[in-house]
């Protein structure tokens, strides 16, 4: 104790001299009022556990399981509430099992018989069951059968109204190409045949706007009609004979449009064009628009004259870039730049990417399509 | 310091040119376009790429600096490692490592990786990408899988398609169908689609795309397209239907597209038949199932009954390997009256709306 | 702006602090203003705009791209190999000559095997010399221009 003593004492000494200290301590009585906070809360079991047994028969909406978060999940042929509840949506027998695909999982299923056992095997077809019944009163059949969704309803009108005006379209253009056939062509189809031609054209014609090439429309268009004759000569019975002739006749038809008859590039009739033909024209066109000037009124008026019948054997692309090419709205800027002499130009502004700021171009009225 | 060049001793050797001789090599493996093929190979200072059109556009364009340098080393790198596999080809015999090697040998070939991210690939034009080179089908095969295979397997799982038909697929060739025949549309149909009753009147054209090797001459296919939700009401259930069922089919790989013009009459196991769904009967799924036969097998329609079709037992006895699948679903609509008196099938019946136990 | 400590000093070169309670201790003056308010601002931007901007390439000059990236993984990969076959070897022969050893002389093996813990650096490893250097690295070396 004399080290303690030296060192306090030392301390109780010089402190004693300022204060005194005085340490009393007071314990009052006191209780506790009240019991814990989560005590008298108990509320009474909410009757959670099974509803339903191992292969009991249950039907759709009858409640199997009743628990607190998925003790147990939803099976085959079974839905889950929002309170994890399980039930049944099949008629069937209650199955209590476990999947190897979930092995941490205890299911419950409905089976739909009772030699059923679950899980189905994975690679085997599911049992589903059918559950509704044809309605034998004719009437109400032919009520339901009429009867729309209400979204249906509301489009229907519409619906029927566009195919109304297509329909006439269509009408619309076979008139025209059987006026075309007869008139320009000089073609003599009859009756059916003729019907046949305007159709297949029609047909060819919507392959091609779709972007079908030429031989898988007029593949497609054919393999239509044909399938159609078929289907009319089971329906109807018809001889060998006649189904063959029909065969024979839509063949010839076809065939004989095929060789007359070529869709321009923006989907209009013109004589036929075979494809040697069309490179010839090509090559010609390239040839005298290599040879053509553009530096005056008349000049573009020639050049479009060179254009003029060229949807015939160009593609739509092909006629696109030519003109582009060819009739360009300004020329660039290396061809016509406007000379120091030339009193009427044109000054144009522009931004100068690489320097950063606009540069003020003279062109020549010449570099511009519109104002030769 | 990290040093991010080639050691002077690889980079300055340089092998035989293997990939610029077109002498035993398809044309296919080059670029058709000089001009593009001018600017990828060789030098492009003061050049734009031409892909860019706009004048515009290509005044503002900046190539990164020195790709040019760093392209040409890396180039003569790739093409001395390419002509050395060309080496190996050269001596191997078996056919699976032969096309291993050949697919090695150019699947760095920057000509070759233009052609094919810049072409399309589902209808391919055979001067830019030809299936029948290992290369582009081991790039094919690659862009499938990165998605439309995926795709197709989970539609196929989601709409029970597996196990509902057959147990399962692994899928080996990738299965494409339209309808091009009934309206005209040029669109390719996606796994799952909802498709209206007139779009399906028609028979579909099936487009079997092989990306393995297989011998295009000896190899048959059987095509099913089978309805495993047609209501049976006896047994409260569903029974399968065939709805269309051809066999002993021949396709190339880069002309693969199944229509009439590829088979006749005799490869036809079951004439087309509609889906013609009844009113409340629910959505029917129609699978398309393709198959490699072992061995080509006669056919009649009327041995197989299309009521109550047993595809796996089908399967089974004709020994046939299912490759791909494809499926689409229809449902009752107001045209399905007008396709059944097309076809000369018996007015449908009209079902409950409500289902009852 | 009146730095926070400021050093006073005096005669004999002592260094003597005076600290002002309620001024800030981090000194923000430092950077001119321009710089200060550029910073400000950067800093308020997310890390996401402050990413250069993603190249755009043609389709040409982007397999020109791949075609280097592959190049360079290539590469990479090749020296890795050559560097693993490398040590693949030289563990084969030491274990051939340490096996050998085993058979020849057990003692020596034991010595050779015997655990090395908590030594830092082998001094067997430095060559022993009559005159060892005062300094032992030069560390502003430079070579003699001729």
């Amino acid at each position: 104790m004399p080290i303690w003593n030296s060192t306090f004492g030392l301390a109780t000494n010089s402190i004693e001299k300022c204060f005194s200290i005085v340490y009393t301590q007071v314990r009052t009585a006191t209780k506790k009022a009240a019991g814990s906070r989560t005590s008298m809360k108990d509320s009474a079991g909410r009757r959670l556990g099974p509803k339903k047994y191992e292969g009991q028969l249950v039907k759709p909406g009858e409640i199997l399981m009743r628990q607190r978060g998925t003790k147990f999940f939803p099976g085959e042929n079974v839905g889950i509430g929002k309170d994890h509840s399980i039930f049944a949506v099949e008629p069937g027998f209650v199955r209590y099992y476990l999947d190897p695909f979930h092995p941490k999982r205890k299911f419950i299923g409905v089976a739909l018989a009772e030699h059923l056992r679950l899980p189905t095997p994975h690679f085997a077809p599911r049992v589903r069951r059918f559950g509704r019944q044809v309605i034998n009163n004719p009437e109400m059949a032919q009520k339901e059968a009429n009867s729309l969704t209400r979204k249906q309803y509301l489009a229907r009108d519409s619906i029927v109204s566009d195919m109304a005006t297509r329909n006439t379209r269509r009408s619309a253009l076979r008139l025209q190409f059987a006026k075309f056939l007869t008139e320009t062509l000089q073609v003599d189809l009859v009756g059916s045949s003729m019907d046949r031609a305007t159709e297949y054209l029609l047909r060819v014609r919507s392959s091609l706007k779709n972007g079908a090439s030429l031989s898988d429309a007029q593949f497609n268009s054919q393999h239509y009609l044909e399938q159609e004759i078929l289907l009319q000569a089971k329906r109807e019975d018809w001889t060998q004979d006649a189904l063959e002739h029909d065969m024979r006749e839509l063949l010839e038809t076809t065939r004989k449009v095929d060789t007359i008859i070529s869709f321009n590039n923006r989907l209009e009739l013109i004589g036929h064009i075979s494809s040697e033909e069309r490179a010839t024209l090509k090559a010609n066109l390239l040839d005298s628009l290599s040879k053509a000037t553009l530096f005056s009124k008349k000049d573009k008026e020639a050049m479009e004259k060179l254009f003029e019948s060229s949807s015939k054997f160009l593609t739509r692309s092909e006629e696109v870039h030519l003109r582009r090419k060819f009739l360009k709205p300004v020329k660039p800027e290396g061809e016509s730049m406007a000379s120091e002499n030339e009193k009427k130009f044109i000054s144009l502004k522009r931004f100068n990417h690489v320097r950063g700021g606009i540069d003020i171009v003279s062109r020549s009225r010449t570099a511009f399509l519109n104002k030769l | 310091m990290l040093r991010r060049t080639l050691h002077s001793s690889v980079a300055k050797k340089s092998g035989a040119k293997v990939w610029s001789d077109f002498s035993a090599r398809s044309a296919a493996l080059s670029i058709r376009n000089d001009r593009i093929k001018d600017y990828v190979l060789n030098d492009t200072l003061k050049k734009s790429p031409p892909s860019i059109r706009r004048r515009a556009n290509k005044v503002k364009y900046q190539s990164p600096e020195k790709i040019d340098d760093v392209f040409k080393t890396c180039y003569n790198f790739m093409e001395e490692r390419a002509a050395s596999k060309y080496a190996e080809l050269a001596k191997e015999q078996d056919p699976a490592k032969r096309t291993e090697l050949a697919v090695a040998a150019e699947i760095n070939n920057p000509e070759v990786q233009y052609n094919f991210q810049f072409h399309t690939k589902l209808e391919n034009d055979p001067q830019f990408i030809d299936y029948q080179l290992p290369v582009y089908r081991h790039l094919g095969r690659q862009h499938w899988e990165s998605y439309g295979q995926m795709l197709l397997m989970q539609r196929l799982e989601t709409l029970a398609v597996i196990p509902d038909t057959m147990a399962t697929l692994v899928p080996k060739s990738e299965v494409n169908i339209k309808f091009p025949f009934s309206t005209g549309l040029n669109k390719w149909i996606e796994p799952g689609e909802h498709l209206s009753s007139n779009v399906t009147s028609m028979a579909p054209a099936v487009k079997i795309q092989e990306y393995e090797d297989v011998d295009s001459e000896t190899q048959l296919y059987t095509v099913l397209i089978v309805n495993p939700d047609e209501p049976d009401l006896r047994s409260d259930s569903f029974k399968t239907t065939l709805q269309y069922g051809l066999s002993n089919l021949k396709v190339s790989y880069n002309d693969n597209v199944v229509d009439a013009r590829k088979f006749t009459d005799e490869n036809v196991l079951a004439s087309y038949l509609p889906p013609v769904p009844e009113k409340n009967a629910g959505t029917q799924r129609f699978a398309v199932w393709v198959f490699r036969q072992k061995a080509s097998y006669p056919v009649s329609q009327t041995s197989v009954e299309r009521d109550n079709f047993d595809i796996r037992q089908f399967v089974n006895d004709h020994k046939l390997e299912p490759v791909g699948a494809h499926v689409w679903r229809s449902e009752w609509d107001s045209n399905v009256s007008n396709i059944r008196t097309k076809y000369g099938l018996p007015e449908g019946r009209v079902f409950h709306r409500v289902r009852r136990v | 702006m009146l730095p926070v400590r400021q050093p006073t000093a005096k005669r004999t070169g002592q260094l003597v602090f005076q600290f002002v309670r309620g001024k800030r201790t981090k000194s923000k003056g430092t950077l001119a203003p321009a710089i200060q308010r550029a910073v400000t601002q950067l800093s308020v931007m997310s890390a996401g705009r402050k990413q250069p901007k993603m190249l755009k390439l043609s389709q040409e000059d982007y397999i020109k791209h791949q075609t280097i990236q592959t190049c360079w993984a290539m590469y990479q990969k090749e020296l890795r190999d050559k560097r693993n076959e490398q040590l693949r070897l030289q563990y084969k022969s030491t274990e051939a000559a340490m096996e050998l050893l085993q058979k020849l002389d057990p003692e020596l093996f034991e010595a050779a095997n015997a655990s090395e813990a908590g030594k830092r650096f082998p001094l067997e490893l430095k060559v022993p010399t009559e005159f060892p250097p005062k300094k032992i690295w030069y560390y502003n070396y430079k070579v003699k221009q001729e």
